[in-house]
């Protein structure tokens, strides 16, 4: 299954495919859920993060319940404020 | 204890001063800064007043910690009736000019009355002088603070400051310290300028002491490790809060063409990417890189220089220069909020706003309310000096910026802010405003914790005044908001009143911390908790017998009517109908948003 994965104000992953403006590619067996698919990416992030998916909120509490599809774009993010 | 235990109270309309005790039983109810300038400004001042009349009080107050070695320490507030709004005002700057007053021996200086002439005041340490500042009224921040430096001969010389938009009443008009630092809400410059007060030149080599310093600065060490490595820090020193931008362009909560849209197709353009990218003109980005203020670990102020063959600074090469560039909230409202998508026009305009002294959301929200009104045919071209007003153009942007700093022509009903435009045209609903103050860069249907903030926002709209952020990413609901937003407008009113930021994001059990060695007093978690309920209730007070009412308490009519047209929010309105009574009730307020006689007394507020 392809997933489209965009990272937002998220330090730099040597890891991950290298970022365009709409993402990267990521390929993963189409029985995993969201977090699975988040643990498998190693983000350097805090406990606390933010995610979407195809443009929709999922709140932590949701994600090992969220079954994923092909061409899915899931958006992550960390807690931030602006000022 | 960091107090230096004194205060300077000046009236302007006899040009005298006298020192006065800070009144240290209120400094341990309210325990600064925000909290115990709205105190002083409650007991003074009538909060009937009008806002540019003799009787509003205009007060810069520094917080217990101020000028300590704690990280961000550095903070203070100006704290008056607000130009824009007719609330309590309450603009929180940082820079080096809050540490640089606590340093010369002065917790708060009192402005009262309005001087026959334009002065400034001029403090170093001990010394005290009002003087003279013909020579500088119509100048800008930017020529008036070197000049003062210049002329009183010392380049340490803080100096906060309005440009010429304060002295001729821009509504929005703020007060800039350290060029480009901003006590930038609510009008608090036009109010400065209303006294003919044109700068505070302060320099201070007192220093500032502390309860207990070595268990001070035991805790700050390591609170100041902590933040200092944070991926939090790290992430704002790199991005600035310009990372915002793709999030809420992502979530759909991002201000578009005032609010007409929640996405912005030229987002790419004007984001921490774009201000990154080198210019095809001269191989060189905008951001050239970042600042601290005083005491801060973080650095998240972005300094930027505009690209020097752009059009915008053909005819004006002073500006070519570099300067504080754009945040996320100077970059949505002078980019998405106008359609503008034209990172150097925006930065430009960021420039003129810090350079004669007014706030980009609201110059943004007011500008965007003249576009549309412009397209809907309201107004013509007979009113705006032949100018088409249409979304999108930089050109109209750079030009207009110019107008409203200076007071010429269609900028001089562009300095009146969206609600007072709006109104005169016969289109109040056109205005992006909470009680006159033009909201700032989330809109409020996909985060619903938002539009209630903003709808009880003591001081206007704002994003600052509680952090429902983490939830409003989460779940597009109106669900637990109330007390999500209560609960953090009271921690919020604590770190606002303490000399801190709100960036690293302190928690009150660090700052009853600090606070126990900083100074005498019960700065226990519950107290703390209990400070901050209490500052709220204060300024709901201020703004009740200001006559605010419940109805006051609201967004703009497109929020509640007109569905979010994508996004995470596709589909919602601001549910505040729901929220606001949830909101009352926690609150201990009755129907009409009053605090009943038993929650005055809870909070030992029946003394007002």
């Amino acid at each position: 299954m392809k997933l489209r994965i965009r990272l937002l104000a998220i330090d730099p992953c040597p890891h991950l495919p290298k970022l365009s403006d709409d993402g990267f590619e990521w390929y993963v067996d189409s029985q995993l859920s969201l977090e699975s698919v988040l643990k498998g990416l190693q983000l350097p992030l805090e406990k606390a993060y933010l995610t979407l998916c195809n443009g929709r909120s999922v709140p932590d509490s949701e994600r090992p319940n969220v079954s994923l599809h092909d061409n899915d774009v899931i958006t992550i993010f960390p807690l931030i404020k602006g000022g | 204890m960091a107090w230096q235990g004194r205060l300077l109270r000046v009236n302007l309309s006899a040009g005298s001063w006298h020192r006065e005790a800070l009144n240290i039983d209120w400094a341990r109810k309210y325990l600064g800064q925000r909290g115990l300038a709205t105190r002083y400004l409650f007991a003074d001042s009538n909060p009937a007043a009008d806002p540019l009349s003799a009787d509003n009080h205009l007060i810069f107050a520094t917080g217990p910690l101020t000028g300590t070695s704690a990280s961000t320490a550095g903070r203070y507030s100006v704290v008056t009736k607000g130009a824009l709004t007719g609330a309590i005002a309450c603009s929180n700057s940082g820079g080096h000019f809050g540490a640089e007053l606590k340093n010369a021996g002065w917790d708060m200086i009192v402005f009262e009355g309005i001087s026959p002439k334009p002065v400034y005041l001029y403090l170093c340490n001990d010394e005290v002088a009002l003087l003279d500042a013909s020579a500088y009224w119509g100048k800008t921040v930017w020529e008036t603070e070197p000049a003062l430096q210049a002329k009183h001969q010392d380049p340490r010389i803080r100096v906060a400051a309005i440009g010429q938009a304060g002295e001729i009443g821009v509504r929005y008009a703020c007060i800039i310290n350290d060029l480009d630092r901003a006590a930038g809400r609510s009008g608090v410059g036009a109010v400065m300028g209303s006294k003919k007060l044109k700068a505070i030149a302060v320099r201070g080599t007192c220093g500032v002491g502390v309860k207990n310093p070595q268990q001070f600065m035991r805790l700050a060490t390591v609170s100041n490790q902590q933040i200092n490595d944070s991926r939090s820090a790290r992430r704002q020193r790199e991005n600035g809060t310009m990372a915002m931008m793709d999030v809420t362009q992502a979530y759909g909560a991002l201000p578009t063409r005032n609010n007409q849209q929640v996405q912005f197709e030229g987002v790419g353009k004007i984001n921490v990417a774009a201000m990154k990218r080198n210019r095809y003109s001269d191989g060189k980005p905008n951001l050239k890189g970042n600042k601290a203020c005083f005491a801060c670990h973080i650095a998240c102020g972005r300094v930027a220089r505009i690209d020097p063959q752009h059009f915008s600074v053909v005819e004006h090469p002073e500006r070519a220069r570099i300067s504080g560039g754009l945040e996320y909230e100077s970059g949505f409202s002078l980019g998405a909020m106008l359609g503008v998508d034209d990172v150097e026009a925006a930065t430009y305009a960021n420039f003129v706003c810090n350079e004669q002294g007014m706030d980009p959301i609201s110059f943004g929200g007011t500008l965007a309310a003249a576009m549309e009104l412009f397209e809907a045919g309201v107004i013509d071209r007979s009113h705006t000096d032949g100018y088409e007003l249409r979304f999108g153009s930089a050109e109209i942007l750079v030009k207009m910026i110019e107008l409203t700093g200076r007071g010429e022509g269609f900028g001089i009903e562009l300095g009146l802010g969206s609600k007072r435009l709006c109104e005169k045209y016969g289109h109040p609903e056109m205005s992006m405003a909470v009680k006159g103050q033009e909201i700032p860069g989330y809109d409020g249907r996909a985060m619903q914790g938002m539009a209630l903030a903003y709808a009880t926002s003591n001081r206007g709209a704002c994003h600052l005044r509680a952090d429902p952020f983490r939830d409003d990413f989460s779940r597009v609901t109106s669900d637990g908001k109330a007390q999500i937003v209560a609960s953090s407008q009271n921690d919020n009113s604590v770190i606002d009143s303490s000399g801190l930021c709100q960036f690293p994001g302190y928690s009150l059990a660090t700052l009853s911390d600090l606070m126990a060695a900083d100074s005498d007093g019960d700065y226990s978690l519950q107290n703390l908790q209990i400070m901050g309920e209490r500052i709220w209730n204060l300024e709901r007070q201020f703004n009740l017998a200001a006559g605010l009412t419940r109805a006051d308490d609201t967004v703009p009519t497109r929020m509640l009517v007109v569905p979010a047209c994508s996004g995470a929010g596709e589909g919602k309105v601001a549910e505040l109908e729901k929220m606001l009574p949830e909101y009352y009730q926690l609150r201990g307020w009755d129907a009409e948003g009053v605090p009943t006689t038993a929650t005055l007394q809870r909070l030992g507020l029946t003394d007002l």
